[in-house]
């Protein structure tokens, strides 16, 4: 606890938290811009605001993981501090602290997500009702991919002096998850940053002809959200062993 | 009570104890990479209550040695000892609780206030908050305490790292380079502050530098090290009384006295000006004798002045044979 109060006071005026506000609230305004507007669309609010969300998050969270992971490391980086904490506290701890807090911030963003969805609902006079199941698959999927995402992005920044690397390999994730959306379904296997569209809970099917889109609940892809936590695990362990086997 | 030989300032004692103890000692400690030995079976002893001046060019192992003390990096083989226990990864931070340190460059996080980086410190060492005001008294920075790091100047930023290394009374103080990019005033200032350290604070210091005319006013011990090697260590009067100086030779008489020079087979050189003559260091029985000697067959010997060499003189002739010192 002593080793994640000092990270919290090191937060402080560094802007974490409106950062974090930021990154929900980008989502939130994108989604109550293209929240269903007819009452035929509002008769199916809540499925297409939960299939729209994840390609949302698949194009705003792999930048936005990476600069609340960057900035959280970069502190240390920029201080010169790694030679003084690690007299003062154990590598394990200082690694813990900043995860612990990374991960604080994540659920944070999580949350602002989770309140705007009902919210967005009652204020655009949705219809149909919310299923409550669905909507806490994609919060769970929504914390884990980001968890997932920090942990790569912290990665970066322990092992790579220069900030921008992680925020720049974020940045083209976040392209790469997109196309990977719009590629046989295989493909977004294969690109981590955009697990959040392989792992949506709606699918939709589009008719060309009558230009009519149908909402479709999909089967839940535990073996997907398993790997993604399995990866962000592996993730972690490396983020643990850059901290402890660092030499300065 | 004993004293540290060569100094004035007084040894400090664990209780109990009739002899004077070291704070650090380092046995066969070494360093490798690749194939580059950065530090060479290292035997450091740095005795409690001294400042102890470790000195080295640029890349002789200085800072690697000072990181391995604290458990920055890992040996690649030997002991650490401090404050009487060998360390190890179980116990290391329980030591280090009970140290100071500032490794090359300051520490601080430029978004916050001094206040704010030192309470971060205080919590992580377990330290009352209350002992900060303390602190920053002894950096002068207490008027600055509400200023961002990122507008202190580097003596500023420096004073900072020494009282961040202060909180908690450590009773050893590791100092690398502390007084690196410091204006003259800033290097005076923070040579009065160490040189006070053992009164003030009771604190033991192990202090690197460059800076040898600097350091030669505040230690008491020195180490010499070069190629990782240690060349020298002991009381800096012991270095000075190994180390012995030209002597300065003025005589009435001076060609007298280069027939009895050469008679004795003493070179004598040009002492900058006719009646004065340059002998190499000589011990002290041979320059009485030879005193004798010049005052007998009439050369006239008006003085006798031995150079000291001075810190830097004697490093660098040290450094230059790689010759260790007995």
């Amino acid at each position: 606890m002593r080793a994640l109060w000092a990270e919290v006071q090191k937060a402080h005026r560094r802007h974490d938290l409106p950062v974090a506000v930021g990154i929900g609230l980008i989502v939130v305004l994108w989604a109550s811009a293209s929240a269903p507007g007819t009452a035929d669309e509002r008769a199916t609010g809540y499925s297409a605001l939960l299939y729209a969300l994840p390609i949302m998050n698949a194009v705003v969270m792999p930048v936005g993981m990476a600069a609340l992971a960057s900035r959280i490391w970069d502190a240390e980086t920029k201080g010169q501090t790694c030679k003084l904490l690690f007299t003062l506290q154990s590598r394990d701890s200082l690694f813990g602290a900043k995860t612990a807090l990374g991960m604080l911030e994540n659920l944070l963003v999580c949350a602002l997500e989770g309140l705007a969805l009902p919210v967005l609902g009652m204020s655009q006079g949705f219809t149909e009702v919310l299923n409550a199941g669905i909507f806490l698959w994609l919060l769970l999927c929504t914390f884990c991919v980001n968890g997932m995402l920090y942990f790569l992005a912290f990665l970066l920044s322990i092992r790579l002096a220069n900030q921008v690397a992680a925020l720049a390999v974020g940045f083209c994730g976040a392209l790469l998850g997109l196309f990977a959306a719009f590629m046989p379904p295989w493909v977004s296997y294969l690109i981590p940053f955009g697990y959040y569209i392989p792992l949506s809970p709606i699918g939709m099917n589009w008719d060309a002809d009558t230009r009519i889109a149908e909402m479709f609940l999909r089967p839940l892809c535990w073996p997907l959200l398993a790997f993604t936590v399995l990866l962000a695990a592996v993730l972690a362990r490396l983020c643990r062993q850059a901290i402890t086997t660092k030499e300065v | 009570m004993m004293t540290v030989q060569g100094t004035e300032r007084p040894a400090i004692h664990r209780k109990g104890e009739d002899t004077m103890t070291n704070i650090i000692e380092t046995q066969d400690l070494c360093k490798t990479y690749g194939s580059h030995t950065a530090v060479d079976h290292l035997d450091l002893q740095v005795p409690e209550g001294s400042v102890y001046g470790f000195i080295g060019p640029n890349g002789a192992g200085k800072s690697t040695t000072m990181k391995m003390l604290l458990g920055l990096i890992h040996p690649t083989g030997g002991t650490v000892r401090l404050l009487g226990q060998r360390m190890n990864e179980h116990n290391r931070r329980a030591i280090l609780r009970h140290t100071g340190s500032l490794i090359e460059s300051p520490a601080g996080y430029a978004h916050l206030t001094a206040q704010e980086n030192l309470q971060i410190v205080a919590d992580l060492k377990q330290v009352p908050r209350k002992e900060i005001d303390r602190v920053l008294e002894i950096v002068h920075l207490k008027e600055y305490r509400r200023r961002k790091v990122g507008q202190y100047s580097l003596g500023m930023r420096q004073r900072l790292g020494i009282a961040q290394a202060l909180l908690g009374s450590p009773e050893l103080l590791v100092l690398d380079e502390p007084t690196n990019g410091l204006d003259p005033a800033g290097i005076q200032e923070m040579r009065s502050l160490i040189s006070e350290m053992p009164c003030t604070c009771g604190a033991t210091v192990l202090i690197s530098s460059h800076l040898l005319n600097e350091l030669e006013m505040i230690v008491d011990h020195v180490g010499i090290i070069n190629n990782g090697q240690l060349l020298f260590q002991g009381p800096l009067e012991n270095l000075r009384r190994h180390s012995q100086g030209d002597i300065l030779l003025e005589v009435l008489n001076p060609v007298q006295a280069r027939r009895v020079l050469g008679t004795a087979r003493i070179s004598a050189g040009d002492g900058g000006a006719p009646d004065r003559l340059l002998l190499p260091a000589l011990s002290p029985r041979l320059l009485a004798e030879l005193v004798q000697q010049l005052a007998d067959q009439g050369a006239g010997v008006v003085g006798v002045t031995r150079r000291t060499k001075t810190l830097e003189e004697i490093f660098l002739s040290l450094t230059e044979t790689g010759k260790e010192v007995g």
